[in-house]
């Protein structure tokens, strides 16, 4: 699996690191969240797609390659 | 007004709203998602949540932009009828909007925020060692209120002790309906903060501390300009009207939810994992914030309705978060409910900015009262609502009682400015 956060939707409301503070970081520029690597260890694959559902700015996309 | 969707009899500011909009919104959001009114000049009403988001997200054909028409009379802005005021970034569109954000970021990141959490605490431990003696607390004015307005006073680098000053008009303004006398007093009451906030931002222009006041006054533009006097007043504006309110609406509401639901406070007590997502859950349910309004700017179709340039729409974010096709259950509280697309900070580039400072200060002042004086009782037929709670859903007094405990006397210096005993 592979997670991306869209720069233009995220408003900073950190649900995703709520969910997953392991793949999702917190830019200390603008609050906003980043991922410090695209694809996913397989451990966080459920948590990632709970940030996805949880995050009202519909900013976090995850797939399979 | 010549609308093809249902008019209905809704005002927000209404007391009736107040009582019934639980109701009135599930039933807005089954059977009219878009429908009109002719309250405050007319507006539309939109409940649901991807309606709401669509809405808040929109910012080519929607503006939050607020402007003062030939008359001096304010227009636009983010509440329905327009309060007068400049705020900054609130007010501003997008791209102008990002200048500001971008100037205020450093202030409001999670790592910066969390630097300020040892003086919550302490503060918290001041506020509860005044009342802990006496077995009775009045819960708004005397912990909701104060720790984030000194909060925000420290941010901003204005003195701790007049957080009186700065609380009581800021909660009077919310609670009052624009047009009301009793509204222009709370305005008048604004001016002696944002006179001192303007002799500050004279004072540290060329010789600066940390604080956010400094941070601005010697910030430049693009062009390499300081800002305007008019601009940094209203951001100051901003940070107190944002600091100073929306995290005691919360915490009133909790307070009483609390006092009402034991099994709730033991699970907190219990196990305190819980509580971030206890937090969240709140501000989902209750929605401090209970909505806000845009202008639409381009003719576009919301929920199937054709909307004309200057219309008002009316983002009802309460009603978003009982979205029973978004949230399993939405009238019941879940407190470790997740994933949680709630949007109790609004959603959108005008998401709130001081959302992690009302994150912090809420759990310090939960986790204070739930070590220090775990068996309060609210007394529920002394408590008093906001006179409107459409824009912001707080209470004005929430009297409690509970057993008497000790003082900590954990900072003697600073309880005493901040005119707490000592």
């Amino acid at each position: 699996m592979k997670v991306r956060v869209s720069g233009e939707r995220c408003q900073g409301h950190v649900m995703c690191v709520l969910a997953c503070p392991q793949v999702f970081l917190i830019n200390d520029d603008d609050g906003h969240a980043y991922v410090a690597q695209e694809v996913v260890a397989k451990e966080y694959e459920e948590r990632v797609l709970l940030a996805v559902r949880g995050c009202p700015e519909k900013a976090i996309e995850a797939f399979e390659p | 007004m010549n609308k093809s969707v249902p008019v209905i009899d809704f005002d927000h500011h209404s007391k009736e709203h107040t009582r019934t909009w639980v109701e009135t919104y599930r039933y807005l959001r089954s059977y009219c998602p878009i429908a009109w009114t002719e309250s405050h000049g007319g507006y539309y009403v939109v409940t649901r949540f991807n309606d709401v988001v669509a809405v808040a997200q929109d910012k080519v054909n929607f503006t939050k932009r607020k402007w003062q028409d030939d008359n001096g009379k304010w227009q636009g802005g983010g509440t329905i009828p327009t309060i007068s005021g400049l705020l900054i970034p609130d007010d501003i569109d997008a791209p102008e909007w990002k200048v500001y954000r971008h100037l205020l970021n450093p202030f409001f990141a999670p790592k910066v925020i969390a630097r300020s959490r040892a003086m919550a605490e302490v503060v918290a431990s001041i506020l509860v060692d005044a009342v802990i003696e006496s077995g009775r607390v009045e819960m708004i004015d005397q912990l909701a209120s104060p720790l984030p307005t000194i909060m925000t006073l420290e941010m901003l680098g204005m003195p701790l002790e007049h957080w009186r000053e700065y609380a009581e008009p800021s909660h009077e303004a919310v609670y009052t309906v624009p047009g009301t006398p009793e509204y222009a007093r709370a305005v008048e009451r604004l001016q002696w903060g944002e006179s001192k906030m303007g002799e500050a931002l004279k004072a540290r222009r060329g010789n600066p501390g940390n604080d956010l006041i400094s941070h601005i006054t010697n910030a430049r533009t693009a062009e390499g300009e300081y800002f305007s006097d008019y601009e940094l007043m209203a951001i100051c504006r901003q940070v107190i009207g944002g600091g100073a309110d929306t995290t005691t609406s919360l915490l009133g509401n909790v307070f009483i939810y609390l006092s009402k639901h034991p099994e709730a406070r033991q699970r907190l007590t219990e196990d305190p994992k819980v509580a971030p997502y206890a937090c969240e859950e709140f501000l989902r349910f209750f929605t401090p914030i209970h909505s806000s309004a845009r202008t639409v700017k381009q003719p576009l179709k919301v929920a199937g309705e054709l909307l004309d340039v200057g219309d008002k729409v009316f983002m009802a974010y309460a009603s978003a978060n009982r979205d029973e096709n978004y949230f399993e259950d939405p009238d019941s509280v879940k407190l470790d409910r997740f994933p949680n697309p709630h949007i109790g900070f609004g959603v959108g580039i005008h998401r709130c900015l001081g959302s992690h400072m009302a994150r912090q200060s809420f759990g310090v002042l939960v986790s204070e009262m739930l070590r220090r004086i775990p068996d309060f009782r609210v007394l529920d037929d002394q408590a008093e609502q906001y006179g409107t709670t459409g824009v912001v859903n707080g209470w004005v007094l929430v009297p409690a009682v509970f057993t008497p405990g000790r003082k900590e006397n954990r900072d003697p210096d600073l309880a005493k400015r901040l005119l707490l005993g000592g």
